[in-house]
């Protein structure tokens, strides 16, 4: 006889077989029910948040880093609605997510009655899926179905919306958790056509100028290791989004780093003047495509991607590949495999010399702009953003966790840290939510307790979420805080600058910025102000040093304010048009 | 930019509809003509809907509402693979008596039927594809302007097209 429990209950212990190891939540009236069940059972860790928002990129953070579902628990109405932000966030990124979501009883649903929202009609537009709970019954094969759908597929946040009255620790049900999920609606494709995979590779061979064109997607399949032996053996160059930084390692000499608006030259150049792209996982983002029209005029496409909606939705591919790229880059590396093993001397010595040809060009490109930031930190002169980020680069050998808010820091950050390794980069690139990168990171910290996590914000970013340093301190997060402050909304300014003759709308405050290190210090933390390019080594080696590693150290940098993020991709143009530097953008604005 | 017919199977569960209805909403689609009951399976809803958008738009409008949860299946209908039925009902008020029933006359010839008469109020009904239904009501218009340039149709009810492919 199975036993029976509440509603609550049968809830909390669905979320035990699942695994779930922490909830980010924030009581209220209609989850109270289901928050007394917490307090019965020890297994999952209930992290208390101060504003529901932030649970929401906790529990994204905890996911993108671990690959594991994040779970959040609010209540109705304004819990609800907080929540709403951090789930577009999670949808626009892919990121697995369960949210549970606290609602009036349900002979009161439709009365507008007190903390009332029809949650499942305000985040229809940004899940994956949701459910409302009918009678506690279902609960059990419900959060089976939720973390399924989540983690499956092209993964995506998933609400549970649950009635007070089905939480009713009063009424008790058997416990039956569902070994299987039976959904036959949801059939979430895996592999593609091998036919396509070989039209893919025979493309390929054909090919004289390829580039591997890596999304987000090639990091949620973890098809890295495959993908770095396929792209080494065959000498193909790899651009990343900014989602998929990391997918290949930034460090690797094939690397171009990030593509798109503030992409490297060698990367969208090559782009452009490709023959052939293959694309793991990545949607053609406007970001990425500036003017489709003009989109990578002499290239085959071949575009995998597990969602079969992305597959030409914005660039019609001539090859696409409906399939996880995992699968196809085992399928591809096969097939190079068994072409190298029977390839003969005379055709290697030409594939070799055409490949030399593609990379002395792109070598070229690399000279005239690259990221090779080589300004020397000069005594008396602001602190250089990039050069910031390379010195917390060394500062953490490049092994840091890195999340980040949205914004000119957000560029810096994906440009100038080499991320070797997947899932080491986190930042929210669909949606763009600042007031991302501060709990995003204690999510990324819950889950890898024991590595350095990084946050770089901007003082506008950070200021949208500060509140989660209360929540550090409760749960001892010794997260690195590292606030490039150029006392402005710096990308607004940076628009404003380039495209509204320099006219600052409302994207300055310095005369009202708190004192960051003060702030941080009544919060319970440390803070760190470094000002002046001298202080800045000196300063992060404070910061990441021994007696500082378990505290939550709060780096106030003060750099230039008047830096812009280069390149950055001509409005409306294609890939091969970037503004380089600050003279180039001026010019233009004439 | 043309007129397709996009023929959904889905869940017949609360909620199912709007997921479907919203995404057209969400993502700039228009839908001309919507139907929706219960099939065969009464666990599986059909909802039929028209929309206008060329060759690449379809595919897109597909291949999105496909990702939907609860759609079963979802395939693009027209032409020749599919047989389209759409039912309208007319009623006409001030009229003579006389005009209305030159006007059943009329209605009868085109293969519609007279649901109701009475002094004061005729209803018509006529099925056929939606592009029949377009040149019926045009033709009752011209024909009440013919008798009167006073008559008008008082109001006009489509049911949206329901369609089952052939094969």
């Amino acid at each position: 006889m199975a036993e029976e429990l509440s509603g609550g209950d049968l809830l909390i212990r669905s979320l035990q077989e699942e695994g779930v190891e922490y909830i980010f939540g924030y009581p209220g009236g209609a989850a109270l029910h289901i928050y007394d069940a917490i307090f019965r059972q020890q297994k999952i860790e209930h992290i208390l948040v101060r504003h529901e928002q932030a649970a929401t990129h906790m529990a994204d953070g905890y996911a993108r880093s671990t690959g594991r579902a994040g779970v959040v628990l609010v209540t109705s109405g304004p819990g609800a609605t907080n929540a709403i932000t951090g789930i577009a966030t999670a949808y626009m990124d892919s990121a697995p997510m369960v949210v549970i979501s606290g609602q009036v009883p349900s002979d009161l649903i439709g009365t507008d009655a007190f903390q009332e929202t029809d949650m499942v009609g305000v985040s229809r537009p940004v899940v994956k899926h949701s459910f409302m709970v009918k009678t506690a019954k279902e609960i059990p094969s419900i959060v089976r179905k939720a973390f399924h759908i989540a983690s499956t597929g092209r993964p995506g946040p998933v609400v549970i919306d649950i009635p007070k009255d089905t939480t009713d620790p009063n009424v008790k049900y058997q416990f039956d958790f569902p070994e299987e999920v039976k959904l036959r609606s949801y059939r979430p494709i895996f592999e593609g056509e091998d036919s396509a995979v070989d039209r893919a590779f025979k493309a390929l061979i054909r090919g004289t100028r390829p580039v591997l064109y890596v999304g987000g997607g090639a990091i949620s399949s973890g098809c890295s290791e495959l993908l770095t032996e396929f792209a080494s053996a065959l000498n193909i160059p790899v651009a990343s989004t900014l989602m998929g930084l990391g997918a290949f390692p930034c460090s690797h000499r094939q690397s171009l780093g990030m593509l798109g608006m503030h992409g490297t030259y060698e990367a969208n150049m090559a782009m452009h003047e490709a023959d052939l792209i293959i694309s793991l996982g990545a949607r053609f983002d406007d970001r990425v495509t500036n003017d489709p029209k003009k989109f990578c005029p002499d290239a085959t496409i071949v575009h995998v991607d597990i969602d079969e909606a992305s597959v030409s939705k914005i660039i019609e591919a001539d090859i696409a590949v409906m399939a996880d790229s995992s699968w196809f880059m085992e399928k591809i590396e096969t097939k190079r495999q068994g072409y190298l093993s029977q390839e003969q001397p005379g055709d290697r010595e030409k594939r070799e010399e055409l490949s030399e040809l593609w990379w002395s060009k792109i070598e070229a490109w690399r000279e005239q702009h690259g990221l090779n930031h080589n300004r020397k930190p000069e005594i008396g002169k602001p602190i250089s953003p990039q050069l910031a980020i390379q010195a917390l680069y060394r500062a953490t050998e490049g092994k840091a966790f890195v999340t980040s808010d949205v914004g000119q820091h957000q560029m810096f950050a994906a440009q100038y840290y080499k991320f070797d390794e997947p899932r080491q980069w986190i930042n929210s690139g669909g949606l763009g939510t600042m007031g991302f990168g501060l709990p995003a990171a204690m999510g990324v910290q819950m889950g890898h307790p024991e590595r350095t996590v990084v946050c770089v914000t901007g003082e506008g970013s950070f200021m949208m979420n500060m509140q989660e340093l209360s929540t550090c301190l409760q749960y001892g997060l010794p997260i690195k805080i590292i606030n490039l402050n150029n006392q402005a909304l710096g990308m607004v300014k940076q628009w404003q600058d380039m495209q509204y003759g320099g006219r600052h709308s409302q994207s300055t405050y310095s005369d009202s910025l708190p004192d960051f290190k003060t702030l941080v210090e009544a919060f319970g933390h440390i803070g760190i102000k470094i000002e002046g390019a001298e202080n800045l080594e000196s300063g992060l080696k404070e910061a990441f040093s021994e007696p500082l590693r378990n505290k939550l150290v709060f780096v106030d940098i003060w750099v230039d304010p008047d830096e812009h993020v280069y390149p950055m991709a001509v409005k409306g143009g294609a890939m091969n048009e970037m503004v380089l530097g600050k003279a180039q953008g001026e010019a233009s604005q004439q | 930019m043309t007129r397709q017919l996009i023929s959904i199977l889905l869940e017949n569960e609360p909620g199912a509809l709007s997921r479907v209805v919203g995404l057209f909403a969400q993502r700039n689609y228009n839908i001309e003509t919507l139907s929706v009951a219960p099939t065969e399976d009464p666990t599986l809803s059909r909802i039929t809907l028209t929309t206008v958008a060329d060759g690449v738009q379809l595919k897109q409008i597909v291949r999105q509402v496909n990702k939907l949860i609860e759609v079963y299946s979802v395939k693009a209908l027209g032409g020749a693979n599919c047989l389209e039925r759409e039912l309208v009902i007319i009623s006409i008020s001030d009229a003579s008596s006389k005009q209305l029933d030159s006007v059943i006359d009329f209605a009868q010839s085109l293969n519609a039927s007279s649901l109701v008469k009475s002094d004061e109020l005729g209803i018509l009904q006529f099925v056929g594809s939606g592009e029949e239904v377009d040149h019926y009501i045009n033709c009752i218009n011209a024909k009440l302007v013919e008798l009167s340039p006073d008559l008008r149709i008082a109001e006009l009810v489509r049911s949206g097209v329901a369609a089952i492919e052939l094969n």
